[in-house]
């Protein structure tokens, strides 16, 4: 089975992130040609799981970015409240950023 | 008026209302013919359709009786005070502006029991090589007294913590030295199956103010039958220590130190659901004040056994109902019984302030509320995370006590994934949810469901569970002889609290 994917509900990240959740035996192929993105597997039930993985993870990105000031100062004080340096933080959210991506992706 | 995320559902609701009306953003959920309404401060309303309605409409006008309810509690966008709002935020989220207080030392992978459910990883009698070391139990407890906080709670664990009673004797006592060096106060806990509890380490434990918690699942058979101890009744060790440490606690007038009353933690499996009745009736029998009814956790060996001693969310629900509406019954015919869960929940709701439960947070308790030091030192974001780690999957492993410092630990990438993932704010379902003020979502067992550490809160387990016991809790908050019985938990609490 060999089906398009809709670029502008599915955003490329959410079908990666939808894909390492979903597929532990790797049985889904997200296949990229050209402008289009193609979802390929012969497993009927775990392409429709997928399909709602990646859903959800397409309305929590989106969220996550509207959302983002109110993530990071909530998440920036706990951490430096917790370190009890708060004002010797340098930038802590950039490293959050990168480092939440690397391992959301396991 | 804008109402977000229609598709999900209309029960449970944000809105956003145009700026020239008079209702700030709420978040809303209908039960039967009331509504649930909370803010962002995690102040509530339950009303009825038409005052909701009224409420949404903007029709509530400053002569209307309902009027001075939601201005005091932030619902009336032209009349707010903030300082009143903030400092109610700031008292029911403090843990934000804290490092983590509780600080758990597995002292031992040993057991001499076999539960059916065990999530702890335990190990047999002889396999000393799963002790704690003093080497690492000390630099555990200086780790502990370096977090950001004046009040840390120590909580010895296992396997049978017991096992390695040498390490935990000359832990205490270092304890108490360092309360004296750096100021701060500690709370002591053992978490024992009291097997090899005797006069001799009672007596210690009750000297050192340690307070002692043991697992007691119901009556006898039951409790047998889920906690199985090879060697002996392990309801019959349980309960006789109860029943002494109780008896110290009643008579400990003129003593030098504190005796806490013992508790005991009960763990529910597929086998107790039908025995809601008996077995708040064996706590009553033992003279617990105390039950915390808990859902078993789908980790460690209870996620490999699930068929066996697991339950849907449905199954859960139906039971907490059934002994929530017990235990009521009892309080109201004057017999003291409190539920834990419902009791930290309305500590939140009614009081506006934090219990403590590092499970319940945004963000989670993952490292900045609590951390795990396992018996060869790795440190973990908490016990949950430790058990993964039993089974091989390190992602809540933050390192070695012996390669980091405490700064090192809390800036580790984990607890910021931790962090990261359980924010409700960006959590599909949580963000608009009329529990989120009060909520928290958990990446271990997110990780253990779905393979995610952020979830997926529509198909998750937990979440119906949780969502499930708001639900009753605020069926019956509206009603006035519950809501006493809820007041009266809370305030006995400070009482006992007070009592020192
Ligand atoms: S986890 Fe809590 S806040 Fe999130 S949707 Fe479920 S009940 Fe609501």
């Amino acid at each position: 089975m060999n089906k398009a994917i809709d670029k502008d509900i599915y955003a490329p990240e959410a079908l990666e992130i939808a894909k390492s959740i979903i597929d532990r035996d790797n049985k889904i192929n997200i296949i990229r040609k050209g402008n289009k993105i193609f979802i390929s597997t012969d497993d009927d039930i775990l392409f429709k799981r997928f399909m709602n993985e990646a859903l959800h993870q397409d309305l929590r990105l989106s969220l996550t970015r509207k959302n983002f000031n109110i993530i990071r100062l909530i998440t920036t004080k706990a951490i430096a409240s917790a370190i009890g340096k708060e004002n010797k933080e340098k930038k802590p959210t950039k490293v959050i950023r990168r480092n939440n991506k690397r391992r959301d992706k396991r | 008026m804008t109402v977000r995320s229609k598709k999900l559902g209309k029960k449970n609701t944000a809105v956003k209302p145009q700026n020239k009306y008079n209702t700030p953003q709420i978040r809303w959920r209908r039960i039967g013919a009331k509504y649930i309404v909370t803010n962002d401060f995690g102040r509530y309303v339950v009303i009825g359709e038409k005052d909701f309605n009224n409420l949404l409409a903007n029709k509530i006008k400053s002569d209307d009786k309902l009027y001075p309810l939601l201005a005091s509690n932030g619902f009336i966008k032209n009349n707010m005070d903030f300082g009143d709002l903030w400092s109610s935020w700031q008292k029911l989220n403090s843990y934000v502006f804290q490092g983590p207080s509780l600080h758990i030392l597995v002292l031992t992978l040993r057991c001499n029991y076999k539960c059916v459910y065990c999530q702890s990883g335990s190990m047999n009698e002889d396999a000393k090589n799963m002790d704690m070391s003093w080497e690492t139990a000390k630099k555990s407890i200086d780790t502990a007294f370096e977090s950001n906080v004046n009040n840390i709670s120590v909580e010895f664990q296992g396997g049978e913590p017991l096992m390695n009673w040498d390490v935990m004797k000359k832990s205490v006592k270092y304890i108490k030295e360092c309360e004296k060096k750096s100021g701060k106060k500690a709370n002591i806990a053992l978490v024992s199956n009291f097997s090899l509890m005797d006069q001799e380490k009672a007596k210690f434990l009750m000297e050192n103010e340690v307070s002692l918690c043991t697992s007691l699942d119901g009556f006898e058979k039951l409790n047998n039958k889920l906690r199985v101890y090879p060697n002996g009744n392990s309801y019959k060790k349980a309960a006789s220590w109860i029943k002494y440490l109780t008896d110290k606690y009643n008579s400990q007038h003129g003593n030098m130190f504190k005796i806490f009353k013992p508790s005991a933690l009960t763990t529910i499996t597929k086998e107790t659901l039908p025995f809601y009745k008996e077995i708040v009736d064996e706590y009553l029998n033992l003279n617990l004040e105390t039950i915390f009814l808990r859902p078993l956790s789908p980790i460690g060996f209870a996620r490999k056994s699930w068929n066996k001693i697991g339950y849907n969310s449905d199954e859960f629900l139906k039971f907490y109902e059934k002994a929530f509406d017990y235990i009521i019954s009892l309080n109201k015919k004057g017999i003291m019984i409190k539920e834990k869960m419902a009791e930290m929940l309305l500590k939140k709701i009614i009081k506006n302030e934090d219990p403590g439960y590092v499970d319940l947070r945004c963000p989670c308790g993952a490292g900045i509320g609590q951390l795990a030091y396992n018996y060869n030192g790795d440190i973990y974001t908490c016990d949950e995370g430790r058990m993964i780690g039993w089974e091989g999957e390190e992602l809540f492993k933050i390192g070695n006590i012996n390669d980091m410092t405490y700064e090192d630990i809390i800036n580790s990438d984990t607890v910021k994934l931790c962090s990261l993932s359980s924010n409700l704010e960006s959590q599909v379902m949580c963000h608009k949810c009329v529990y989120r003020p009060y909520c928290g979502i958990c990446p271990a067992i997110n990780f253990e469901e779905e393979r995610s550490t952020v979830g997926n809160n529509i198909i998750s387990e937990r979440c119906k569970i949780f969502m499930g016991i708001f639900d009753i809790i605020f069926k019956r908050i509206g009603k006035k002889d519950c809501y006493d019985v809820f007041n009266k938990w809370l305030n006995y609490e400070e009482k006992t609290k007070g009592d020192k």
